[in-house]
């Protein structure tokens, strides 16, 4: 059996529009009209009056106004953005001084499986290697100065183009990172300061692909056999490969992956009991070089930071006053360049962004993959750029590792309410001098900290969003 | 022209055809027609130019933005879990049959997203580009809904190598990754 798709949707339609003709009402045209006439006349006044309702909903006291800062580059040492206490000074390249001790790394262990601490790198992992599934680290840098860190983000998902169905489960805490060096695996890393053991299904594409960003510190690992080995000191200065990999659980046969896994927390082994397959999903290597030597590695930034819960922002309404930003939702910091331009009306506003979580440990979210701006005239929202889109992914984001929206450009439109959300018209915005405000759209917002996950605030039956400083555009 | 008589004009001429084509999208006869009332309500709400002549074009995107509306407020930002689509009755009334009415079923497994994506692919011969353009999603994104949308529909009605996504160049935006 096999239906031509393009055939059949043409027959269909041909069918239906048949049908429609000699079997149905004719559309209501006076009705439609009059629907049409009266949003007319409501666009009109609301425009003529400008609304009053405030929407920028903020909670508690934690009305967080920011001054501008700085943009915040990727960088392999973060500074941290928020702090209320001394923090050290994590962009000073340590100095190298005769009084520290010798690094020590671990020995190759032929007898270990890859991955492990020791192990060689053309060992054979622990389960056979699966390619149907990729695993992906970006390292933002290819240096870092030793106890710094490198900022990554990392996937784990099927690869492009999908030639068959695979139903699996991948470790909810993200990729696993072999540092290797002269063939031996002399670090580990993780996107999880201390990962555990939950797997995370995954059946489909709609937002159940995980992007994870994290500071990943290079640091001896621990063989666990009593020697001499320097297990935790920030490793010496030289070049090491970073190796992605994951332990997965394939389901070939299985139209989803088991129900369970997405209603419990479930370990490899018992994900692998439901009918899986345990095996390795493993990446391409990257290469980074360590300069300097350190004794110690630095602590993650946000760590002293206390996590505030409460400062939250809806999306501004269309026809309201403009919002009150930047305004960081459940601590994430956007940064927008350039902060100013001049453009002809219907040319894309292209601009290169950073959101960086600001907060303790890491925040786990569903996010737009895109960057929207609200428009301002004359203190009214008269603009915005969100289409209606369910292409949402989840998003692991640990303190100072930002996600990168680079060089995104969107057309500046006029405002329409749908459904109680603001959506652009579509109609490119007329000559003026207008006020963008950007704006990350997400939901969800939780933090994973190391005692356990806290609900951040977040408006009600509406997406949260968190507000960039506004840029000056003049449309010609 | 006045508005009004370009609005009567197109629902003449053009109604049976966007009616079609919103059937094509939501599966049944009534949910089509009303999917066309509401994205002409949009269309001509907006003060739009009497002049346009891509006035039919612009509604067809206006339907197919509707359509995707009504499951968004429902689930954007809101579900964990995959879309699922409702399974919705085959309309009897567009008078399918045999391995037309096979397909219409089995467009009903996708969801909403995944079906827009099969129709701009297979009804309007858009490229992956420009689908991921006219939903305002990425390339990639694209990809993957057609790739979910051929593991549904294959068990159904046999091999759709239509549906595998071709190794285009997916548009550079989004989240480091």
């Amino acid at each position: 059996m096999n239906r031509d798709l393009e055939s059949a949707l043409e027959e269909l339609a041909a069918r239906a529009e048949q049908s429609h003709r000699s079997r149905r009402a004719p559309l209501p045209v006076d009705l439609i009209t009059a629907r049409a006439r009266r949003g007319r006349r409501t666009r009109g006044a609301l425009v003529a009056a400008g609304a009053a309702a405030a929407v920028v909903a903020v909670a508690g006291t934690a009305f967080a106004v920011l001054p501008n800062l700085t943009p915040v580059p990727p960088a392999e040492t973060p500074t941290p953005t928020v702090t209320t206490s001394p923090t050290p000074t994590p962009t000073e390249t340590p100095t190298p001084t005769p009084t520290l001790a010798p690094v020590v790394l671990p020995p190759g262990n032929p007898s270990l499986p890859f991955g492990a601490c020791g192990s060689l790198a053309d060992a054979a992992p622990a389960y056979p290697v699966d390619d149907r599934v990729d695993v992906r680290i970006t390292p933002a840098t290819d240096t870092l100065s030793a106890g710094g860190f490198v900022s990554a983000g990392g996937v784990i998902e099927r690869p492009m183009p999908f030639e068959t169905y695979l139903a699996y489960a991948v470790p909810d805490d993200g990729p696993s990172v072999a540092v290797v060096k002269d063939g031996v695996v002399v670090g580990t890393a993780s996107f999880s300061e201390v990962a555990g053991d939950v797997t995370a299904g995954r059946s489909g594409n709609d937002g159940e692909v995980t992007f994870f960003t994290s500071l990943l510190g290079l640091t001896v690992c621990d063989p666990g056999d009593g020697g001499p080995v320097t297990a935790g000191r920030p490793l010496p200065a030289g070049t090491y490969e970073l190796r992605p990999w994951a332990s997965i659980v394939t389901y070939d046969g299985l139209p989803e992956a088991p129900a369970e896994l997405f209603q419990d927390s479930l370990t490899f082994e018992q994900a692998a009991a439901l009918g899986g397959t345990p095996a390795t999903a493993v990446g391409e290597p990257t290469t980074v070089t360590v300069t300097g030597e350190a004794e110690t590695q630095q602590p993650l930034p946000g760590a002293d930071v206390p996590l505030d819960t409460t400062t939250f922002a809806a999306p501004p309404a269309c026809g309201a006053p403009a919002p009150v930003a930047p305004l960081r939702g459940a601590m994430l910091d956007l940064q927008v360049t350039p902060v100013a331009t001049t453009l002809a009306s219907g040319e894309p506003l292209a601009v290169t962004a950073t959101v960086q979580y600001t907060g303790p440990d890491r925040l786990r979210f569903y996010g737009y993959e895109r960057i929207d701006y609200w428009v301002v005239q004359d203190g009214v929202v008269v603009g915005v750029t969100v289409v209606a889109n369910d292409a949402f992914s989840q998003y692991d984001v640990g303190s100072g590792a930002p996600l990168v929206f680079s060089e995104w450009g969107l057309v500046l439109t006029s405002c329409v309410t749908e459904s109680g959300y603001p959506l652009s018209t579509g109609d490119p915005l007329p000559a003026g001098e207008y006020t963008v405000y950007p704006a990350w759209a997400f939901s969800d917002p939780v933090a994973r900290t190391g005692t356990g996950t806290v609900e951040m605030l977040r408006p009600d039956d509406i997406y949260s969003v968190t507000l960039g400083s506004p840029i000056p555009v003049t449309l010609t | 022209m006045s508005w009004e008589a370009d609005l009567d004009r197109l629902v003449t001429d053009r109604g049976p055809a966007l009616v079609a084509y919103a059937y094509l999208l939501v599966g049944d006869m009534a949910s089509a027609e009303d999917l066309v009332q509401d994205a002409l309500v949009r269309t001509y709400s907006r003060r739009r130019p009497e002049e346009i002549t891509w006035v039919e074009a612009y509604v067809r995107r206006t339907i197919l933005h509707t359509f995707l509306d009504g499951y968004r407020a429902k689930t954007r930002f809101a579900a964990v879990t995959p879309l699922v689509a409702t399974p919705e009755a085959v309309d009897d009334e567009a008078s399918v049959a045999g391995d037309r009415a096979d397909v219409a079923r089995a467009l009903t497994t996708l969801s909403p997203r995944e079906r827009a994506c099969v129709v701009l692919r297979f009804y309007d011969d858009l490229t992956l580009p420009e689908i991921g353009l006219r939903l305002d999603i990425s390339a990639g994104a694209v990809k993957r809904y057609l790739s979910d949308a051929r593991h549904k529909l294959e068990p159904l009605l046999g091999p759709q190598p239509g549906l595998a996504a071709e190794d285009v160049a997916t548009i550079t935006k989004g989240g480091a990754r």
